[in-house]
């Protein structure tokens, strides 16, 4: 790919612009690609969060009225149903849960999405690019909402009834975007590999199939991994958009909690920052794991 | 929360749209510090030097030869980072801001007709997004200056 300082003349001392802006536009156009910003945690990030939390938990001590809980106090009370719900699988275990349901279904039906995206009849290719197009320049919200809504919370079979709970629709709300992502993220792997592996393989007598699960593919798969694991990053900081849905996740949990203490307005800081930095907490090995993936399998050249 | 009495009962001074603003502005704005960082980093010394040269003062320096350089570097991430916030906007609806989605909430509660304006909310998000890249594109594409790559 030619950037701007891709001129054919020799290396010189006074480029018009340093590396760096090459490295910009490359970022940006592989964003563009898999349709979000990579996140790019370390620590810092975690130590700033611990901060606020420290400070705006020391302002809650200090304004507390001594006649009731102290923030700490009230948060360890309070923790475990944040986390996990009263003997149930609620609270951040119920984050956890949308977040991997939502990432099997939407890379499966991803997967399959972004092959017909590649494939050779007309009519597949682009019934399955307008498909993608259509979730993936939907916003998250509203898609859940369609799905929250226009999927009825139970189902009749015959004289069996089957209820839909609200966290199996949020999974499926949220699987949307994600297998749309998804897609794009297949078929642009597929179609970044050099044409020579396509060429060669059929020089080799393989056919199409066998060409795609047994050459293609497997290249793709490095490719692939790093922008999967951002995405499921990504996804499991969105579940917390189920609350609005009323699913019983941890913002839902984190707001009950605070309605028990008497909705004290010091302490809903408290509360709420001790929620980013759960989340922290889950995201941040698994960025860690993606950005050295992307390290080791960056192909050079 | 600052608030003021409105004739008997309180009001906030930031209404619920303004808070919508300024979330939204520091969570895109924390991304645009790192472009417009990176994108000004890309500007080498020496033609900040040719200017200085050239009598252009510090600031004159940025505005005529810092800046539109950074700005061509970094106007694809800006721009992916503005379609991204159109969608984001629709959180605003956690916050009860009267934006589409909440005001198509309001329609189907009294109308019942939830399906219908879910198909005028994909209709009108999906347009919003289309015309806002092609536009972007295009921005992009009359941006470029003949010799700069590409």
């Amino acid at each position: 790919m030619s950037g701007f300082n891709a001129s054919p003349g020799p290396e010189t001392d006074l480029p018009v612009l340093l590396p760096v802006a090459d490295q910009v536009q490359h970022r940006a156009m592989i964003e563009r690609r898999e349709g979000t910003y990579r996140l790019n945690l370390n620590y810092r990030h975690g130590l700033g969060l611990i901060g606020v939390f420290l400070l705006v938990s020391g302002s809650a001590q200090a304004a507390s009225d001594p006649a009731f809980m102290g923030p700490f106090e009230a948060l360890f009370k309070w923790m475990g149903f944040i986390l996990w719900g009263q003997g149930s699988f609620n609270g951040f275990a119920l984050n956890l849960l949308i977040s991997f349901f939502a990432m099997l279904i939407g890379t499966v039906a991803g997967a399959a999405l972004g092959l017909m995206q590649v494939s050779l009849l007309l009519p597949v290719r682009r019934g399955s690019w307008l498909f993608t197009q259509f979730f993936r320049n939907s916003p998250w919200l509203v898609l859940l909402f369609a799905i929250m809504l226009l999927v009825p919370f139970e189902i009749e079979v015959g004289s069996v009834i089957i209820p839909i709970p609200d966290w199996i629709k949020a999974v499926i709300g949220f699987s949307l975007p994600v297998m749309a992502n998804i897609s794009e993220v297949v078929r642009g792997a597929v179609q970044s590999l050099p044409s020579g592996q396509w060429e060669s393989a059929e020089s080799l007598a393989f056919n199409r199939r066998q060409t795609m699960w047994m050459i293609i593919l497997p290249q793709c798969i490095k490719r692939m991994i790093p922008p999967w694991i951002n995405w499921y990053c990504i996804l499991t900081m969105a579940t917390p958009l189920a609350s609005i849905m009323g699913v019983e996740e941890s913002v839902t949990y984190t707001a009950q909690a605070l309605n028990a203490l008497g909705d004290r307005p010091e302490l809903l800081p408290v509360f709420y920052s001790f929620l980013l930095i759960i989340f922290f907490i889950y995201t941040y090995p698994i960025t860690l794991w993606s950005i050295r993936l992307e390290k080791k399998y960056t192909v050079i050249g | 929360m600052p608030s003021y009495d409105a004739g008997g009962y309180q009001e906030s001074y930031v209404s619920n749209f303004g808070w919508a603003v300024i979330s939204l502005g520091f969570f895109a704005g924390s991304f645009n510090v790192e472009i417009f960082r990176s994108g000004i980093e890309a500007v080498p010394t020496a033609t900040i030097e040719a200017a200085e040269a050239l009598g252009y003062s510090r600031l004159q320096a940025y505005i005529y030869v810092v800046l539109p350089l950074a700005f061509r570097v970094c106007l694809p991430a800006l721009n992916n980072n503005l379609v991204n916030l159109l969608k984001t906007t629709t959180l605003a609806y956690g916050i009860a801001v009267p934006e589409m989605m909440y005001t198509a909430n309001q329609i189907w509660s009294d109308n019942v007709n939830v399906a219908e304006m879910m198909t005028v909310l994909f209709v009108f998000y999906i347009g919003l997004v289309s015309l806002l890249v092609w536009g972007m594109t295009r921005w992009e594409n009359a941006m470029k200056i003949p010799g700069y790559g590409k």
